[in-house]
């Protein structure tokens, strides 16, 4: 059979206004690069035609606005600036590893300053129905290991790998970085207010730490029992090892685990709690006798005694998901959790209406406050409004 | 000392070559992309930073170019998350299309000004029949050169997924274009 059905092109122009022709440059197909081949043995005179053709098609580009020298130019100075401003940061941390004992000992200083309890609700302040916020600046997030302390700008996330070295990834970039440990001293990852991290330990066992948080953990747990220290609050899900029993220490109570997944909540400006979701855990202080928490239950330690309640425990865990729920819970503590989460310092008024507003709800924890403090303004029936740092609550 | 200012300057010499190369085919598929202005820049400005911050990470980079598309995909995806309205959460989550819009220009000095601008609305006309994904796969394989296990990457999906997308766009364009040769091919093809 010959070509008679598809009518002669004469010019290279020709060809590059056929449809079979663009069809078969774009997609590459087979049948079609035979078909053109049988067409050109056919009518071998268009040789140089088809063959500038395609040149010309190759040359086809994708048609944008561009960029003008002049933004071209100030995108590449930017860049060059940011990055020689974090390789200097980078540097000086570099240096300070050098020093690690001594850092370590400055750095606990410093800590504890920071985590000092900050009086959230001061209500010696001025306006009745005003709830005032302010957005505190960010710290890094810090890892201390043998090989020095290293401060990460982004939530972390930690594996620790069969030869003992830690890996750590920041959330939004690719890029992982292996730290070196000793088995002999405990690793410290410290999560400041605003920030969060995970950490999946050598024995499995899964850990989300929240805002405001410190935890020690060992790089092996070679010894008959596994132990973390912690300060803050965890939701841990432990891998189960009925050989090594898994403990959680912290400043006031000890949790003894059998296997299981669970919340403690330990800042110093709220009641030290513990929520099981699955499993069974004991709870112990220095005072008082361990007492068993069933799933379901939640333990906190007031006035020096343990209390225990039923609750509905997605609310104590759904900020590892990245959304707080709340029913019926009053603006304040809505406000103290919220804070914490993105460092944020609120002043409520002295208002009897303000602190009778309760919430009641989802809020997911965007990246930008903005959202959520919309958010709690629709599920509180206020006002709110940002002015730089400054955040203002207002009855409608 | 002098040796630490050294290797600086030899990173900063790179990034710009690194830059001037890439940054308007960066750009375009960005925009292509369906990107404002702003957070192209922003996205752009943040994965060449860490290229600088890290030279490191381009040792085991076989193909720079993919390499900085890849990166700057996620990285528009980030922000754009991050920048979502929270009402978004229940709704937008779920997989959202992302737009794909794709214009050619072909300039040479062989063709005059009429026939380019009459053959660019033409090739448009026909791309615009395509889906999104048709047309960025046309514009990574075609425009970008990409080989299909890079586009898997790049759109997410397997390389056998890449080879039905691109048959099923040659499908598209040929049931658009039904022409001579098309049934030209049919007919030779029973009859052989």
């Amino acid at each position: 059979m010959t070509m008679k059905n598809k009518k002669k092109l004469r010019s290279n122009i020709e060809f590059l206004n056929d449809e079979d022709f663009i069809t078969w440059r774009f997609t590459e197909d087979k049948d079609l690069e035979l078909l053109w081949n049988n067409y050109i043995n056919q009518y071998p005179e268009l040789e140089n035609q088809f063959r500038e053709a395609i040149r010309l098609f190759s040359k086809l580009q994708s048609k944008g606005d561009g960029l003008d020298s002049i933004t071209r130019a100030s995108l590449l100075s930017s860049i060059k600036e940011t990055s020689s401003k974090a390789i200097k940061r980078k540097k000086r941390v570099r240096l300070f590893g050098r020093y690690a004992a001594a850092a370590c000992v400055i750095f606990l200083v410093g800590l504890f300053t920071i985590f000092k309890p900050i009086n959230l609700f001061d209500y010696s302040s001025a306006d009745d129905n005003l709830i005032i916020g302010l957005e505190e600046s960010g710290e890094d997030i810090l890892l201390v290991t043998a090989s020095g302390t290293t401060t990460f700008q982004n939530d972390l996330s930690i594996h620790i790998n069969r030869k003992g070295n830690i890996l750590v990834a920041q959330s939004g970039q690719t890029e992982v970085s292996e730290l070196l440990t000793e088995n002999e001293t405990l690793n410290k990852l410290v999560v400041p207010y605003g920030k969060r991290s995970q950490i999946e330990l050598s024995d499995g066992t899964k850990i989300w730490l929240n805002s405001g948080s410190i935890l020690e953990f060992p790089t092996d747990f070679s010894k008959n029992t596994r132990e973390i220290n912690l300060n803050g609050e965890i939701y841990i899900e432990v891998a189960k090892d009925k050989s090594k029993p898994f403990l959680v220490h912290s400043s006031d109570i000890d949790v003894r685990v059998y296997g299981t997944k669970f919340n403690v909540s330990t800042y110093a400006n709220s009641p030290t709690s513990v929520v099981l979701v699955e499993g069974s855990v004991g709870v112990k202080s220095e005072k008082l006798d361990e007492v068993y928490i069933q799933p379901n239950e939640r333990v906190s330690l007031t006035n020096n005694s343990f209390r225990k309640e039923l609750v509905d425990v997605s609310q104590y865990i759904s900020w590892k998901d990245g959304y707080f729920r709340f029913d019926n819970a009053p603006i304040t503590e809505v406000l103290k959790q919220i804070g914490r989460y993105y460092n944020i310092t609120f002043n409520a008024g002295n208002s009897e209406n303000l602190k009778n507003i309760t919430c009641t709800g989802k809020i997911y924890l965007s990246p930008d406050v903005n959202n959520v403090m919309q958010a709690i303004a629709i599920l509180s029936s206020t006002h709110y409004r940002q002015e730089g740092k400054t955040i203002y609550f207002n009855l409608e | 000392m002098t040796n630490k200012s050294d290797k600086y300057n030899y990173i900063q010499i790179d990034i710009d070559s690194l830059y001037n190369q890439y940054v308007d085919d960066l750009y375009s598929y960005a925009q292509n992309l369906g990107f404002n202005h702003q957070l192209i820049m922003d996205a752009i400005h943040d994965i060449f930073c860490k290229i600088c911050i890290n030279s490191k990470i381009l040792d085991n980079v076989q193909n720079i170019k993919f390499y900085l598309f890849r990166s700057l995909k996620n990285r528009l995806l980030d922000i754009d998350k991050a920048q979502k309205k929270y009402i978004d959460f229940d709704n937008e989550y779920i997989q959202n299309p992302i737009p794909f819009t794709l214009k050619v220009t072909i300039e040479d000095e062989l063709i005059d000004r009429e026939e380019q601008l009459s053959l660019e609305k033409k090739i448009n006309n026909i791309l615009n029949v395509l889906t999104n994904r048709q047309r960025e796969i046309i514009y990574l394989r075609f425009i970008q050169g990409y080989d299909y296990v890079e586009i898997s990457n790049l759109m997410n999906i397997t390389v056998p997924a890449c080879h039905k997308l691109m048959s099923k766009t040659l499908a598209k364009l040929k049931s658009e274009n039904f022409s001579p040769l098309i049934f030209f091919l049919i007919i030779s093809g029973s009859s052989c």
